[in-house]
Order: structure tokens, then C-alpha cells, then sequence
């Protein structure tokens, strides 16, 4: 029997596969290069912020599995959870998942890096907890997925607004800008330093941390006294709040009330002039960072942004975006 | 008191019938006790004095005395809201906080130490320590307990302290253990308790799992007037009534059977102090958290220095350990300001030298 013409169609074969899944190779947030098989289809996030801005991007679809921490949209709650967080993935389930790509933050260890890459599952860290680079993250995300255009998009609208920012207080003297105690994690006096990405935020918003100074190498989370609080006496004082479920208006005005109601704080400007605010750590980083962003910035400059309406462009990315109406609250008090 | 003590004790005596001087000999013995005790008590005043003084707020020492004094004699002192805010609002309640805290833990560890004739009985080896630590834990990850509102934690951790002294001292009273096995009971309690915290850390978001671990660190940054007045409460009653059952608690050191031959309620003098030293620690670290190694360590420096006589070890343990706690608070406080370390490093940083200095110098009679 004659095996040339079957030689042929094998060829033929291994060349057409070979053409519509074209591998490329793309530089991660640590320099790593990895190598993915295009079309990406399917998609396992565990990075910080990753499934709710893949979900922008194509309403879910690539979505096959998610970390427990990333539950805007609603509608990621039908996405399966592949892990708590890059921390500790499910191996197994991922594997299972078969998925095209995995994007972890740098929680993820080593081992199951080299364990998801032995089951020929490319491995991208990329986490959108710093808003330093987190346009760029979105743009190499999109590139990989192939969905440069609705990127675009959604990059333009949060540009928008950081722009507005940025030229708003562009102009400010170091004494235009307010003194800022951000408190987190529930914690009394447990505060931020330079580098982590609250106190990006509060510069970004034109404002200065007055904890920025206190961090090192090892530790950016100080705890520091409530007297040191008193005497340096913030002009605002933040505190954010996270969960694993929505924040409600009423938890929001009671983590607010338990601040003011410090008897040792009675003094300081911040509570004396009503200048004291909570705001959900869901919205501190990622996608979303920018209402953060543009909440803080008009708790500092008042007159500055008194035509812009945080809330509002909130419901307007959900809506854009997600398809979600937002009725949770996400800071407390606001005006309207 | 021990059997090398006794027997210290003893050859002691001997000695001074031999010169015919008991009574003068006893005295000179009183004496070194209560010098010690009286250096003791103006290290703590020296030290509190000193730290109501150190903070970040640039206050200077007479405005700080100022707004002590201006409290009681209104008249003579003037001070200012600012200075009176974080003087009587700070850094007294934490000072206080600090001295009362540390003689609780001590007075709870050198009781049970006596009680279970065991030098490694604290509240952190009979898992007491771990059972608060779940007991908060549950509250701050589930919202579950006994009590509901602002004191879930508080109470929680109080009640799971209560649980774990009756489970250890049930099994060692219905199961006739020895001491040394009931230690072991502790150790095991304290397994269960830590992995059941885990297993909370794990099931718990980001935040949660921040504040547990805080808790677990302890710190007396959270005194309030009216959690100092509870303590003191707990110990005005407590501590007394140690002192009286010293007697007992040294005839049981002697072993049970001496001390039944010597007419002491072996079982229920176990049984009291129990209760009394697991009630002294849950009303205290229900509200600072764990504080590790001063139950522990500052019984048994005491111990090296004035000997195993639980009338003078108990008072004695007490102002030690104030003195130790106050210290490091001050120390956490201090070094890094603003930023504040977690107490329980410092405690261990400033009690294990002390403590391996005084092991290596007076192994002989310790313990």
C-alpha cells in the first residue's frame, strides 16, 4: 500500500494546527517570558484585581476559574474558585480546568508555578494592586487575550479622570495639601508608608501621608501611637475597610463612628471639622481604584471637585463596563 | 516551696541553732525579702514615672506633672486640655495597664506553678493562652459567641479561658493524673486550640486574619479606665486571698501526702487557686491580647532571687512582673516612635537575658 498520500495529510495536518495555534511570547510583570498558545479561551485569575478587570474585557467569558477575593461583578459568583488566592491554589482543579493561561500574583510559590508549568499551563504574574503600573498590567493583559480595543476603552475612561486629577492638583504648594492618618485593616493606629498603594493613592489625590516616612524594607505597615497621631494633627483622617462580601451603608457608618468616637482624637482638625471617611477596600485597587482615587481627591480639595460626583462615575464604569447596578455603599459620609 | 529548698531551708536552721540565734537569723532573712521588695516597688515607681514622661506628643516633664497634679489639686496647677488629653487620655491608662497586667499574669503563673509543683505551669503551657486566642478568633471570623456587641471578643475569649483551666484541671482532678501529666494535658489543649485557630485563620478573609494575629500579639494600647478597673477588681480580691492559701500552696510543694498529713485540703486549695489564676488571666488578656513569657518567667526569677516561699513569691512575682511588663511597654513604645512594636517581643527580649543570667548564676537553688 502506497503511504505517501497519508505522509501528506499528516504534514498538511501539523501545518494548519500549528498555524491556528500561533504561540506568543510575552514578558510578565517580573521579566519572566511565557510562551501562550493563542487564542487564549480560557483563563484561571488569581491575581490581585485580575478577574474583575478580565471580566471588562469580555463580560466573562474566558473566565474558568477565579480567586475567593474577587466577587465584583456578581456575576463572577458563578465563576468556579480555583483558590483562596495565588497563596494557595487549588493545583489540581486548575489542572483540571484545563485553562490556556493562569495569571497569579506573586503569592504564588514557586513550586506551583513549576508544577501548573510541568502540566503545559503557561503561568503569567500579574497583580493589579499597584497603581504605579496598573495600565500598563491592563494593556499587556488585553494584548495576550486579544482584546486590545475594549482595553482601550476602558483604559480611556479611568485616564479620564486620573488626568482630571492629576491637572487639578498639578498646581498645588506642599501647604495646599492636607495631612492625611489613613488607617486600615481595622486595627486603631495601624497605618500605611511609602510604597504600598494606599499612599500612591493619597498623593495621586494631593494629599500627603503622614505616615510615609515611618516604613522600611521588610515592614510598610506601621503601627504607630495614637499621642504621635495627636501632636502631627491630620486635616483628614481615612480608614478603609475590606470583606469578603459587599460592604453595607451600615457597616460603612459604623466603622466611621467608631473613629470619631476616640475620646484622645476629640481634638484633632480631622474630627473637629468633620473631615473623617470611610472607604471599602474592594475599590482600593484594580480597575476601580480610580473612584478611590477621585473620592479622596475631593475629600481633600472640596472647592477643586465640587463638579465631579464619585458616586456617579462609579455607577457609570458598573454600568459601562459590567452591566451592574451598583447600590451597595462604597464610602460614607457622602453628600449625595 | 521545694524540697531543695526545705532542705536549703534546713541546713540553714541548723546553722543557726548551731550559733543560738534563730529568731535574730530569720529577721536578717525578713530583711533581704523585704529590701528586695522595697527596691522592687521604686523600680516600678522610678519606671513609671519615667515612662508617663517619654511619648512622641514633645510634652516636657513639668507639663506632664502638671496635668497629673492639676486632676487632684485643681487649684494650684495649670495645664492645658492638649497636655491633660494624652497624659490621663494615653499614656497613664497604658502605664497602669502595663503594671496591672504584668503582676496578674505573674501572680496566675507563680500560683499554678506552686499548685502543680510543675516550673514550666503558665497560662501558655496549660493552653490557656491558645483557648482565648480561639475564643477570639471565633468572634472576629464567624461573629460567633457567648455575648453579643462590642464585648463578643472580650467575652469570648474570657469563657474559652474559663473552658480550657476546668478541661485540664477536669482531667487531671477525674482522672487522678500527676501534675507532671497534667502539664502534658495542657500542651495538648493548647495543640487542639491553636489548630482550631488556624483552621479560623484559614477559612477567614484578609482582614480577619490580620486582626486575629494582632490579637495573638497582645498589646495595651486598647486600656481604657474602665478595663483597669475591672482588673484591679479581679486582682484586689484574687491576690489576697493567694497569699493566705501560701501556707497550703508551700505544703503541697512538700508533696500531697505531706501536706494532707499537715491538715491542708490538698484538692480543694488545687482547685481554688485554679480557678483564681485562670480567672486573674482571662479578665486580663481578654482585653491585651496574649502577652507571652511574663506568667512564665517572672515567677521563676523571683523564685531565684527570694526563694520558693509562696508568702513573699507571690507579692514578689506580682511586682516583678509589673515591673518586666511595664518595662517592655515602654520599650516598644520608645525605640521605634511613632511606630510601636508588639509587647510580647520585648518582654522576651528583656526577660530571657535576665532570666538565663540568673539561671547561670544561681542554678543550684532554682527550683
Amino acid at each position: 500500500m502506497d503511504m505517501k498520500p497519508i505522509y501528506v495529510m499528516i504534514c498538511l495536518c501539523i501545518l494548519v494546527c500549528t498555524g491556528c495555534a500561533e504561540s506568543i511570547n510575552v514578558i510578565d510583570s517580573t521579566g519572566r517570558s511565557v510562551s501562550v498558545q493563542t487564542p487564549v479561551n480560557k483563563v484561571v485569575s488569581l491575581g490581585t484585581g485580575v478577574a474583575e478587570y478580565l471580566y471588562a474585557l469580555d463580560e466573562g467569558k474566558r473566565l474558568v476559574g477565579r480567586d475567593s477575593y474577587s466577587y465584583f461583578p456578581p456575576a463572577l459568583e458563578n465563576v468556579t474558585i480555583a483558590g483562596k488566592s495565588s497563596y494557595s491554589p487549588d493545583l489540581e482543579l486548575i489542572i483540571k480546568l484545563d485553562p490556556d493561561l493562569v495569571i497569579a500574583d506573586g503569592m504564588l510559590s514557586e513550586d506551583d508555578m513549576k508544577e501548573l508549568e510541568d502540566a503545559a499551563i503557561p503561568v503569567m504574574i500579574e497583580s493589579l494592586s499597584n497603581p504605579e503600573n496598573e495600565i500598563d498590567t491592563m494593556k499587556r493583559i488585553a494584548q495576550v487575550v486579544g482584546e486590545e480595543e475594549r482595553s482601550a476603552k476602558l483604559i480611556g475612561f479611568i485616564e479620564k479622570y486620573q488626568d482630571l486629577i492629576r491637572e487639578r492638583t498639578a498646581g498645588l504648594s506642599l501647604d495646599d495639601k492636607p495631612k492625611v492618618f489613613f488607617e486600615w485593616a481595622g486595627k486603631p493606629y495601624y497605618t500605611v508608608s511609602n510604597g504600598t498603594s494606599s499612599d500612591t493613592l493619597i498623593g495621586y489625590a494631593g494629599a500627603i501621608n503622614i505616615a510615609r516616612d515611618l516604613g522600611n524594607k521588610t515592614s510598610k505597615y506601621p503601627t504607630v501611637g495614637a499621642e504621635w497621631v495627636i501632636k502631627t494633627n491630620p486635616d483628614v483622617i481615612i480608614q478603609t475597610r475590606s470583606s469578603d462580601k459587599p460592604l453595607q451603608e451600615s457597616d460603612l457608618s459604623k466603622f466611621h463612628e467608631s473613629i470619631v468616637s476616640r475620646p484622645e482624637l476629640a481634638d484633632v482638625s480631622a474630627i473637629k471639622e468633620g473631615r473623617v471617611y470611610v472607604i471599602s477596600g474592594e475599590i482600593r485597587y484594580g480597575v476601580r481604584s480610580v473612584i478611590s482615587e477621585l473620592y479622596m481627591a475631593k475629600w481633600f480639595h472640596p472647592d477643586l471637585f465640587k463638579d465631579i460626583d464619585p458616586k456617579a462615575v462609579h455607577k457609570e464604569l458598573a454600568q459601562q463596563f459590567y452591566a451592574a447596578n451598583l447600590d451597595e455603599a462604597y464610602a460614607y459620609p457622602t453628600e449625595s | 516551696m521545694t524540697s531543695h529548698d526545705v532542705q536549703g531551708a534546713d541546713a540553714r536552721q541548723r546553722e543557726s541553732y548551731k550559733h543560738g540565734r534563730p529568731k535574730e537569723e530569720y529577721q536578717k532573712f525578713l530583711g533581704k525579702k523585704m529590701l528586695f521588695f522595697l527596691i522592687i516597688i521604686l523600680a516600678v515607681i522610678l519606671l513609671a514615672g519615667l515612662a508617663v514622661t517619654f511619648g512622641s506628643a514633645n510634652l516636657s516633664v513639668k507639663d506632664v506633672y502638671a496635668a497629673i497634679l492639676a486632676k487632684f489639686l485643681p487649684g494650684y496647677f495649670q495645664t492645658t486640655h492638649f497636655a491633660d488629653t494624652i497624659v490621663w487620655g494615653l499614656r497613664l491608662e497604658r502605664i497602669l495597664m502595663g503594671i496591672v497586667a504584668g503582676m496578674g499574669l505573674s501572680v496566675a503563673g507563680a500560683a499554678m506553678q506552686g499548685i502543680l509543683k510543675n516550673p514550666l505551669a503558665s497560662e501558655f503551657t496549660l493552653g490557656i493562652s491558645s483557648a482565648a486566642c480561639f475564643g477570639a478568633a471565633l468572634a472576629i471570623v464567624m461573629g460567633a459567641g457567648f455575648v453579643g456587641g462590642e464585648y463578643l471578643v472580650i467575652g469570648n475569649s474570657f469563657i474559652f479561658t474559663l473552658i480550657a483551666s476546668f478541661a485540664v484541671y477536669g482531667l487531671a482532678k477525674y482522672k487522678g493524673i500527676t501534675p507532671e501529666t497534667m502539664i502534658l494535658a495542657g500542651i495538648a489543649i493548647m495543640y487542639l486550640f491553636s489548630a482550631m485557630t488556624s483552621f479560623l485563620q484559614y477559612v477567614g478573609h484578609a482582614e480577619q486574619v490580620q486582626e486575629v494575629v494582632f490579637w495573638m500579639m497582645g498589646s495595651l494600647g486598647k486600656a481604657t479606665w474602665e478595663k483597669l478597673a475591672i482588673i484591679t477588681g479581679v486582682l484586689a480580691i484574687c491576690l489576697p486571698y493567694l497569699i493566705l492559701k501560701s501556707w497550703d500552696i508551700n505544703a503541697i510543694g512538700a508533696g500531697d501526702e505531706t501536706a494532707k498529713s499537715l491538715g491542708v485540703d490538698v484538692e480543694r486549695t488545687r482547685v481554688i487557686s485554679m480557678i483564681l489564676g485562670a480567672l486573674i488571666t482571662a479578665s486580663i488578656i481578654c482585653f491585651t491580647g496574649t502577652i507571652g513569657f511574663i506568667g512564665l518567667v517572672a515567677p521563676h526569677i523571683t523564685r531565684m532571687v527570694i526563694g520558693g516561699d509562696h508568702r513573699f513569691l507571690l507579692p514578689g512575682s506580682a511586682l516583678v512582673g509589673a515591673l518586666l511588663l511595664l518595662g517592655a511597654d515602654t520599650l516598644a513604645r520608645t525605640i521605634l516612635a511613632p511606630v510601636i512594636l508588639p509587647v510580647g517581643i520585648m518582654t522576651s527580649f528583656l526577660g530571657v537575658p535576665f532570666f538565663v543570667y540568673l539561671f547561670m548564676r544561681r542554678r543550684k537553688e532554682f527550683w
